[in-house]
């Protein structure tokens, strides 16, 4: 049998290993191994079992995985957001719906240090809801602006998902970092400008928040300081070629326990907290890279990856056509899919195409990273929508979700402006090429 | 209790300390020293410009501890990403069926790794293959993988539903 029809039928058995609910890691990796067995004997299937793992857990990039997510879960368990929060309220909460717009900027710092929207949600949420509830703000505008902001988390950086991608396309992750940050403010900007233009016009969604006097004010920046310097110290020394991501994730792990120690933040609960989870959350991505590695292994030795690159390449889609494609192919499996599924499925068959048509590999996962966040806030699955939920009982899934629309189609405007002016995301790498 | 039962209560049991001491030595040896050594590398390097030479190897074979190590409690906790939009609604029937597939395909690639890993083991022992840097044998390491991959292997077998998750909230990961 032709070596290709070998390669379909194992795409056909990973998508209904994933569709019985296999977990993503395993049903990859059974594929990849299994498909190596039959195509390529039991010897190079046995050796792939074991060099895969072998090589890619011994691999200094990687070592950015659990330094990053250390550095986040220590900033969650410290409970250091809050002073974040107070902060930014001081200088924006008394424009109309400023606790709103306080808190989308409060959740893209968190985000800056945590990497992640999930624990950006579950934190600010906790933070935010019960001021926003005691100013009367409407349900929907509160749980939708939060769960919306939630996913600056995984667009600014330090970022979890650009550390996934570049580990599995080989991309600079520290490039990724740089190309997120002007996207990241821009999705920030546009998520607070949705506030503001909603709270004008209906004052009542919104209502301004307690007075702060210039003292409080400026007295406030030094509580937004830890934050501010943890920033530039991590982004700074990777722009500037000081650092590369990984010493720049140690570094920043240092500044946070330093930080926390100072505000008497620091127990040895939050640091066993952050170490167990550290360690739980770089094994499950280990795992799920490990099974990437192994079917795109199995789909290169078939000839099934090449075969899609010509087939797209000759259907002459050109780059927007084959934008808009990714983008509806996303939305689907992010109905569906996990984000880090979602990406370990796709960029072993998408991102041979995406390079082979010169769309630059640094700017593709700024892409990968926007429709990212749209899965985490669009049903069903919608992970952020369901943290937000636990945050808000009170408040029906379906409020959240219709809350959560507005920033959906802020967000898709984002994604335009990024397909039709790559610069957005490229400038700044550019300068520090 | 039959024979079987109590086998696998065993395996169960036994790999269950195996996990828990792999976890440890993970979170509380693997992980602070590699937090530790890039920061120390840092430090050497760009305020006493003497990085230390071996770094590289030794922060890779720090990472494939604090990641192995990990791996078997990963599965007890239930931090595994599967498509939960159709699995929260099979029957109860086919969700057993899908365990069971998912233990399997766990087993197979855990299996053969730890198989292949005493072949490793043998002819880097044999060879003295050491790191680029550091003068280290890596044999212990590939037997540790190995050995990793067994514990995950026994917990499987013994705990082969492990936690399900309540809902599609993404809980247990950091995204």
């Amino acid at each position: 049998m032709d070596l290709i029809v070998y390669g379909f039928a194992g795409v056909v058995v990973l998508l209904a290993l994933l569709a019985l609910g296999v977990p993503i890691a395993f049903a990859m990796a059974f594929t990849g191994i299994a498909g190596l067995w039959i195509v390529e004997g039991p010897m190079p299937a046995m050796a792939q079992a074991a060099l895969i793992p072998w090589e890619h857990g011994r691999d200094f990039v990687f070592v950015t995985v659990p330094l990053f997510v250390l550095m986040g879960q220590l900033f969650f368990h410290a409970g250091l957001a809050s002073d974040l929060y107070d902060g930014l309220r001081k200088w924006v909460g008394r424009v109309p719906g400023g606790m709103a717009i306080a808190s989308v900027l409060a959740c893209g710092g968190f985000g800056a240090v945590t990497g992640s929207s999930i624990a950006t949600v579950a934190t600010m949420g906790t933070i935010v809801m019960p001021e926003m509830r005691r100013y009367d703000y409407n349900a929907r505008l509160a749980t939708g602006a939060l769960a919306a902001s939630g996913t600056l988390g995984i667009l600014i950086p330090p970022s979890l998902i650009f550390i996934f991608y570049g580990v599995m396309t080989e991309t600079s992750i520290g490039a990724l970092f740089i190309a997120g940050i002007v996207p990241g403010l821009i999705t920030a900007m546009m998520f607070s400008g949705i506030i503001l233009a909603r709270c004008v016009l209906t004052p009542e969604l919104g209502p301004k928040g307690p007075h702060a006097t210039w003292g409080e004010r400026l007295s406030s920046i030094g509580r937004l300081g830890p934050v501010a310097a943890l920033f530039v110290l991590i982004i700074g020394g990777i722009y500037a070629g000081v650092f590369t991501p990984t010493e720049a994730a140690g570094i920043g792990c240092i500044g946070v326990l330093v930080t926390a120690s100072i505000r008497r933040k620091l127990t040895r609960a939050s640091i066993a907290a952050a170490l167990r989870g550290t360690a739980l959350i770089s094994a499950m991505i280990f795992a799920i890279i490990v099974g990437g590695y192994l079917v795109a292994r199995f789909l290169a030795v078939t000839g099934v990856t090449d075969f899609l690159v010509e087939a797209i390449i000759a259907a002459e889609l050109g780059r927007v056509g084959l934008l808009l494609l990714l983008v509806i192919l996303y939305f689907v499996l992010g109905a569906m899919l996990d984000v880090f599924g979602m990406l370990v499925l796709t960029i072993p068959f998408v991102f041979p195409v995406v390079t082979e048509i010169g769309i630059d590999p640094v700017w593709f996962g700024v892409f990968v990273v926007i429709m990212a966040e749209l899965a985490l806030i669009t049903p069903p699955i919608g992970a952020n929508v369901f943290v937000m939920r636990r945050v808000a009982p009170e408040v029906p899934m379906e409020e959240i979700f219709l809350g959560v629309f507005p920033f959906v189609i802020g967000e898709i405007g984002v994604l335009v402006l990024l397909i039709l002016f790559p610069d957005i995301a490229l400038w700044l790498v550019e300068q520090m090429r | 209790m039959t024979g079987l039962s109590r086998g696998l209560a065993w395996l169960d049991r036994i790999s269950s300390r195996a996990s828990q001491a792999l976890y440890a030595l993970g979170v509380y040896g693997a992980l602070p020293a590699l937090l530790g050594l890039v920061t120390i590398d840092v430090v050497l390097r760009y305020v006493f410009s003497a990085p230390l030479q071996w770094s590289r190897d030794a922060n890779g074979l720090l990472l494939l501890i604090t990641l192995f190590s990990a791996l078997p409690a990963a599965w007890d906790r239930g931090h595994h990403i599967r498509m939960e939009i159709f699995y929260l609604r099979w029957p109860t029937r086919l969700r057993v069926a899908a365990d069971v597939l998912s233990a399997v395909a766990g087993i197979a690639l855990f299996a053969l790794l730890a198989a292949q890993s005493v072949a490793f083991t043998v002819y880097m022992a044999g060879t003295g293959e050491t790191g680029e840097d550091l003068a280290a044998p890596l044999w212990p390491f590939m037997a540790f993988i190995g050995f990793c991959g067994a514990v995950f292997v026994a917990r499987l077998i013994a705990n082969p539903t492990a936690e399900t998750p309540e809902d599609e909230s993404g809980r247990g990961t950091w995204i």
